[in-house]
């Protein structure tokens, strides 16, 4: 009968697929991604991890099972020339028996789940708090003052995109949106909380040892969502002091008759109405006070006092380090990443062909809703950075500047 | 047979007085039985049911094309083909196009057809409210896409989740355009709800209990609800959207005290009991299918019946679990993990009975038994990592990822579409009378199997990798490194989709290469319920006796007779179903009367479109809109179901003396 | 004989009589007891020539030749609706000299009157057959009757409800809406338990039950609600603002303080005055160590606060912002930047959505909450 080669190929298939697929998972696996969610790298993220796997191994084995006598199934049964089969209606008994056995085991499933679910909701045993802010499309971090932290933190820090935390540290970062709701996602440090306009969220992170992890916003929100990124860097408590010393340190304007001097004055001409940079004075000593509420529909935009310090921009989407400088940072094994990562961004090793191509046109650059035309719908406010029609020597002079951020 | 009215009194008097239908001379009933004008106007539910699936499977490509373009746009890092906000309308637009215009469209189609053949009716209950349905739907999934050009598609996903969806941040009409369309074609699936709901209660042939209904009428039956509860949830969430942008309401300004998270609560707790409205049709299907090739009834009928209806039930009671990475407090996202894990296990129950049924039968592997086998296959892989993510930390890691448009994409694809597939195949020489060609069927299952897997196995992959969704590039800053990593996979999913489009295409060519077939025989896989107890397509009237039913299955019990002794059982087959159809038309019933055709249906299902334009666009066409849906109401009421006689033109001398209308009276 | 035309006048005439003595004697002006003791005369008058010319019916004198009139011939049956249709005019001019919603009243009811009229008198050109003929006209009518009267019957035993609902206490409304639900439900498995039970019952009892509920509904409706305690929310306030905010006294509020405590689900942060007069602040997960005397928010942020009146004075929240400039016609002046809730009851909470555009080093003073009237309470807000 035709049919029956069919099921010969047909189970020989099914077999071979399985196998291939089990190897292809397998070997898919073996691979580095930085926002792997089974490398954690932290308590939490170790937490869910530990609960998953066992969850996983339970599925792939009903899996097995189910998917085995599927094919013994198909082999052993199909039509031979038999004759009519018994018709059975069903043995009660037998479907009951298999009713409770998942039962069961989705009872020993939600036992553990319930346990880690109150645990990974714990925030009594916090270290350290800090404050995330979501917007089109970018990430605000800031630093309350508080007596935790390391030493202590005596004034507040405003930064974008990068947020450091101390190792081994139990960090709760409290976070909200602006606008419309983001989802603030560190796959190796913990699962991801959305971050809802009008209501503060928090979510714990740790990390064990010091380095660089990979984030996302993971809630859809608009043109850029997936140019909006950010990542935790980990450091030591030493190394944590003399970030946070830096941070809280005073502004130093640039040396007079500099390209980075002219950079300020243009800074303070085209950049500061949005962008702050804490300690900035203009010509007549007032100090320059950005307000991005004026100008921006959600109303902020990236501090940019120390915007050296972190090494991307633009919602983490693009590097501020050439790649061979990037690759010296993010791979730098755990000893020398705080190091490394403190250097900042030397001139060398300054991507500007990006950051350039963002001064000098950001909405070609990153999907934005900065046109003019279209702003009726916001009161004429923009939603990202507008295009501000800067010519190549106010981009060297702002350049020049901002490499002097740090 | 729709449900009588009572007749209206007869005059007495002279005949030149005013009749209702007579007055309106230029709104006579339709009275055409061929032609375009025979199809735009019938309330006959076969139809009905055809028109349902041949518009479905034309959006079935659309949604198709929009998903290659969202592959081919992800095949490479910063890819290029489809700029941001392209990519943000072709997602939406393909999730609400698959989702509202071709699934549930097409398990409508087989509602429609097959609910009342299978329960020995010879029409739903209301006829005209079913071709409302019918062009509701059309109307409605029309004025959807016609956003594509007027000035963009919807681009907030089609989860349209609030502050997003609100004009500052989606100011073109496209939002505008999938709320008023999905409102539309909300009208279309309750309406038809309620029909189908009255239909399988009070409609079944003499008999037929509940717990011998044919157990695709059950699922079917248990979707309804789901859809008469769910359809009002999201209605009042749309209309809290589409006040919100069309008439300065605050309902999701977070400025005036507004939580975004209201939004969210509505449409998941209609988004859930939707993938059950999605996807049980098709397990109904496949539970038809799977006892007939396996040539043993169904294991467990009951079994299958209670779960079916346990899934709808607490189905409604884990939407959250869409929601767990969204702030809800660990007492609730707790409750609805548990909640969730509950709803496993009658899903679980189904795929014992499935393959007990196989178990110990004598296997007859056509195409449609091959696509039934692979729902249970694939639908198993989607439903485990259904599993994994019950479990609600885990969740917070794979929510929003790759992961999960892998599971659902297993469960809708490998589950729902496979299912009905494997409906198409198995019915359509039923519905068209012909049988469609079993080779290239062959084909269209296995480059649909291989793609679907190469297309959405991979996504398991890149989701805990990290990819998350709705990202229109991707790049290698975060692709993690070696051969197979996020590029590789995402590659490989991509020519996934190839594959699957040709499958897809594939069914095409089978039904081209099929339409010149010899006709097909009755009962061509000796068939085990009371559908196939009717020609091949079915005379308009269904049955020329309505049937009296004494068990499950009743059409396989009166072809089979137990002949076996001491509890030993044995069927002989007793009777052919050529015999059997014989026999109904030799003791056909006197005066069959059916449901007369209508314009009414088409004229009110019109009204919609304009009405949702002239929101849109301008006030008159609300006005203009209003106005035809007042008559068409009016319109309607004023007419009875069935026409009487001289309603109809009288027989024509050159016709041959035939009347020209289309009522079946004794014979 | 009374025609058509003269019952309709007689009728007006006699309700415009009633309706003037009703309003002279509730009322106090003069002039609507004088429009409706002329309209009653006219009317009379109109009604007395309508009788004495018969309406110039040649049906009326020969009565005999219309009872042995053969069947053919079309006879007007039975019909109220020209008396609704007077007793809509009638209301109507009741309404134009009294209250606006009598009016419409009178006008909704000309306008039924006057449709269901129309109809009757169209039907009965139909045929002969009284039968027939209503069958006809309620083929017609029946599609409009039905869902507008059960609209506007739903509609009246819905409102009636509703008056009852407000008119009880809180926790009143509870019980009543529990004991009507129960004596619903029990009456719903008396019927279906009871088959033999005559529709005449059920219907009466039904329709005794729906009586009480409107007759009650419209006496809580004459009597007024209960006093419920609305936080106004008034626009353009900013004006006054600095008076509200800073008074202990005045009801007003800022328009983004409201009653709603939807937004209480992870609010930005939860301030409590307690009986002592101090202000203290929660927030999701823990203050930070520290810093419980200064609470930090982001700016340009709609962060969403709730205030806790645990002391025993109706008191308000009010947030010192600094100063803002005010445009005038002449020009522009810096007034004092001030947001405030309304006075919560003790134990009350409200809700106050603030978004802060200016960082808080652009104040002079910086940026703090108090209660005006409370010295003690004052809690500094950083916005950084």
């Amino acid at each position: 009968m035709q049919s029956a080669s069919t099921f010969k190929n047909m189970s020989r298939r099914v077999r071979i697929g399985l196998a291939v697929g089990l190897a292809a998972v397998v070997a898919g696996c073996a691979q580095d991604a930085p926002q792997d969610t089974w490398d954690p790298a932290g308590r939490n993220a170790q937490m869910i991890h530990d609960l998953q796997w066992p969850v996983f191994a339970i599925a792939g084995v009903v899996g097995v099972i189910v998917l085995s006598v599927v094919a013994y199934v198909i082999v052993k049964f199909r039509d031979r020339g038999q004759a009519m089969p018994e018709q059975t209606h069903g043995k009660p008994a037998l479907e009951i028996a298999l009713t409770i056995l998942p039962a069961l085991i989705l009872i020993g499933v939600a036992i553990p789940t319930v346990g880690t679910l109150m645990a990974l909701n714990e925030t009594d045993d916090t270290e350290c708090v800090v404050n995330v802010t979501g917007q089109q499309w970018w990430w605000e971090i800031d630093y309350p003052a508080q007596d935790g932290c390391g030493e202590g933190i005596s004034a507040p820090i405003v930064t974008s995109g990068q947020m450091i935390i101390p190792t081994d540290t139990n960090v709760l970062v409290r976070g909200t949106s602006r606008d419309v709701i983001h989802s603030w996602w560190i796959p190796r440090l913990n699962g991801k909380r959305d971050m809802v306009p009008g209501r503060v969220h928090t979510v714990r992170l740790q990390a064990d040892e010091p380095g660089i992890y990979a984030g996302q916003c993971t809630e859809f929100c608009g043109l850029s969502h997936a140019n909006m990124r950010m990542e935790v860097v980990a450091l030591d408590p030493a190394d944590f002091e003399a970030w946070k010393a830096k941070q809280l340190s005073e502004y130093e304007a640039p040396e007079p008759d500099t390209l980075a001097a002219a950079g300020e004055a243009t800074y303070i001409a085209q950049c500061s109405r949005c962008h702050q940079v804490d300690g900035l004075e203009d010509a007549e000593g007032d100090p320059v006070i950005a307000r991005p509420d004026l100008q921006v529909y959600s109303g902020a935009a990236p501090n940019l006092t120390w915007f050296m310090t972190r090494n991307t921009f633009a919602g983490a989407t693009w590097d501020l380090l050439i790649p061979e400088c990037r690759a010296a940072v993010w791979e730098a094994p755990p000893g020398e990443f705080g190091e490394r990562y403190l250097e900042g961004v030397p001139e060398d090793c300054l991507n500007s062909v990006d950051l350039r191509e963002w001064l000098r046109n950001a909405p070609a650059k990153k999907p934005m809703y900065a046109d003019p035309e279209q702003l009726e719908e916001t009161d004429g406010l923009v939603r990202g950075m507008p295009n501000l029609a800067l010519s190549e020597d106010q981009i060297d002079e702002l350049v020049a500047y901002l490499l002097d951020r740090q | 047979m729709a449900i009588i009215e009572r007749p209206s009194s007869t005059p007495t008097a002279t005949t030149e007085y005013v009749t209702p239908s007579a007055s309106m001379g230029f709104l006579r009933r339709p009275v055409e039985t061929s032609g375009w004008k025979s199809w735009a106007f019938t309330v006959d539910h076969k139809k009905i049911g055809i028109m349902y699936g041949v518009v479905a499977m034309l959006f079935f490509f659309v949604g198709g094309l929009e998903a290659v373009l969202i592959r081919a746009q992800l095949a490479q890092a910063d890819g290029t083909i489809l700029s941001a906000d392209k990519y943000n309308q072709m997602f939406t637009m393909h999730a609400t196009t698959m989702i509202f215009l071709f699934v549930m469209p097409m398990a409508a189609a087989f509602a429609n057809y097959m609910i009342p053949l299978q329960i020995g009716a010879r029409d739903v209950a209301f006829p005209r409210l079913n071709a409302l349905s019918l062009w509701t739907f059309v109307f409605g999934g029309i004025f959807l896409n016609t956003s594509w050009v007027l000035g963009g598609a919807a681009d907030g996903g089609w989860f349209m989740y609030a502050p997003n969806s609100s004009v500052p941040f989606s100011p073109t009409n496209g939002v505008d355009f999938w709320v008023l369309g999905l409102l539309i074609t909300g009208i279309a699936s309750q309406v038809g709800a309620i029909n189908l709901i009255v239909t399988c209660l009070n409609m079944r042939a003499p008999g037929m209990s509940l717990m011998r209904m044919p157990i695709f009428t059950w699922m079917a039956m248990v979707v309804q609800f789901l859809l008469l509860f769910a359809i009002p949830v999201i209605t009042v969430a749309l209309f809290l959207l589409m006040f919100q942008r069309n008439f300065d309401a605050t309902f999701f300004s977070v400025e005036e005290g507004a939580d975004p998270l209201l939004w969210q609560h509505l449409f998941w707790i209609f988004g859930h009991p939707e993938v059950y409205i999605i996807v049980l049709p098709a397990f109904g299907i496949i539970s038809e299918v799977l006892p007939t090739f396996a040539r043993k009834p169904l294991f467990g009928y009951p079994f299958v019946v209670f779960s079916g209806a346990a899934i709808g039930f607490v189905g409604f009671g884990v939407w959250a679990h869409h929601m767990f990475a969204a702030g809800l407090g660990p007492i609730s996202v707790a409750v609805f993990s548990v909640a969730t894990m509950a709803i496993a296990v009658p899903t679980g129950v189904k795929i014992i009975n499935w393959t007990l049924t196989l178990w110990g039968g004598k296997l007859w592997f056509t195409t449609a038994m091959l696509f039934a086998i692979g729902l249970i296959v694939q639908f198993t892989i989607g439903g485990l990592s259904g599993v994994t993510h019950a479990v609600a930390p885990s969740d917070t890691q794979q929510t929003d990822t790759y992961y999960i448009v892998a599971h659902f994409h297993y469960v809708i694809f490998g589950g729902a579409v496979l299912g009905l597939f494997a409906g198409i195949y198995y019915w359509w020489p039923k519905v068209f009378g012909k049988m469609l060609n079993e080779n290239w069927g062959r084909a269209n299952f296995w480059f649909m199997i291989i793609g679907m897997n190469l297309t959405f196995g991979p996504m398991h992959i890149i989701g805990l990798q990290g990819q998350p969704r709705r990202m229109y590039v991707w790049t290698e800053n975060r692709a993690g490194e070696g051969f197979f990593n996020l590029g590789f996979w995402n590659l490989v999913s991509t020519v996934g989709t190839v594959i699957l489009a040709i499958g897809a295409l594939l069914f095409l060519v089978n039904v081209w290469v099929s339409r010149k077939n010899p006709p097909a025989p009755e009962d061509p896989w000796d068939a085990r319920s009371l559908e196939w107890l009717t020609t091949s397509p079915p005379k308009e009237h269904n049955f020329d006796r309505t049937p009296t039913v004494h068990a499950l299955d009743e059409f396989f019990h009166r072809k089979y007779e137990d002949v076996g002794e001491n509890g030993q059982h044995d069927f002989k087959k007793v009777a052919t179903a050529e015999e059997l159809l014989a026999e109904e038309e030799a003791n056909a019933d006197a005066h069959i009367h059916l449901p007369s055709p209508s314009y009414w249906p088409i004229v009110l299902a019109f009204s919609m479109p304009v009405l949702a334009y002239g929101i849109i666009y301008s006030t008159l066409l609300i006005i203009v809109g209003a106005a035809i849906a007042i008559l068409a109401l009016f319109g309607w009421a004023l007419e009875p179901p069935t026409a009487p006689e001289d309603d109809f033109d009288p027989p024509s001398p050159t016709d041959g003396g035939e009347p020209s209308k289309e009522l079946v009276t004794s014979v | 004989m009374f025609t058509t035309g003269s019952k309709l006048l007689v009728g007006s005439a006699v309700l415009a009589t009633l309706a003037a003595i009703a309003y002279g004697v509730t009322q106090d002006g003069v002039m609507g007891t004088v429009g409706l003791v002329s309209a009653a005369v006219a009317l009379s008058f109109l009604a007395g020539v309508n009788l004495f010319t018969r309406d110039a019916n040649v049906w009326a004198e020969e009565i005999s030749s219309v009872e042995s009139a053969p069947a053919a011939a079309p006879a007007p049956a039975d019909s109220i609706w020209s008396m609704v249709f007077a007793l809509g005019a009638v209301v109507l001019t009741i309404g134009l000299v009294t209250y606006q919603a009598v009016f419409v009243i009178g006008l909704v009811v000309l306008l039924i009157g006057g449709a269901e009229w129309t109809a009757q008198a169209w039907a009965e050109r139909a045929s002969a057959e009284a039968s027939y003929n209503s069958t006809v006209r309620s083929r017609i009518a029946n599609p409009l009757e039905f869902p507008v009267g059960a609209a506007v019957g739903i509609g009246i035993v819905v409102y009636a409800f509703s008056r009852i609902m407000l008119w009880l206490s809180k926790t009143n409304t509870v019980i009543a809406f529990s004991v009507l639900g129960t004596v619903i439900l029990a009456f719903a498995f008396v019927v279906a338990y009871k088959p033999s039970l005559r529709s005449k019952t059920t219907g009466g009892i039904v329709a005794v039950g729906v009586l009480a509920l409107i007759a009650g509904g419209a006496a809580a409706g004459f009597d007024g609600e209960r006093d419920i305690h609305v936080y106004e929310t008034t626009e353009g306030l900013q004006e006054e603002g600095a008076e509200i905010c800073t008074s202990p006294e005045v009801f007003e509020a800022d328009e983004k303080a409201s009653q709603s405590v939807a937004a209480s689900a992870a609010a930005a942060a939860t301030i409590t005055l307690s009986e002592e007069g101090e202000l203290s602040y929660d927030v999701p997960g823990p203050i930070e160590a520290g810093a419980e005397d200064v609470l930090t928010l982001p700016r340009s942020n709609p962060n969403n606060i709730i205030f806790v009146n645990e002391s025993s004075e109706e008191r308000r929240l009010s947030v010192d912002l600094g100063t803002r400039v005010e445009e005038l016609d002449e020009g522009e002046r810096e007034v004092p930047n001030l947001v405030c809730t309304t006075l919560v009851e003790e134990g009350g909470e409200q809700n106050i959505t603030l978004t802060i555009g200016a960082p808080s080093i652009t104040a002079e003073d910086g940026y703090f909450f108090f209660v005006p009237g409370v010295e003690s309470a004052r809690l500094n807000l950083v916005v950084p």
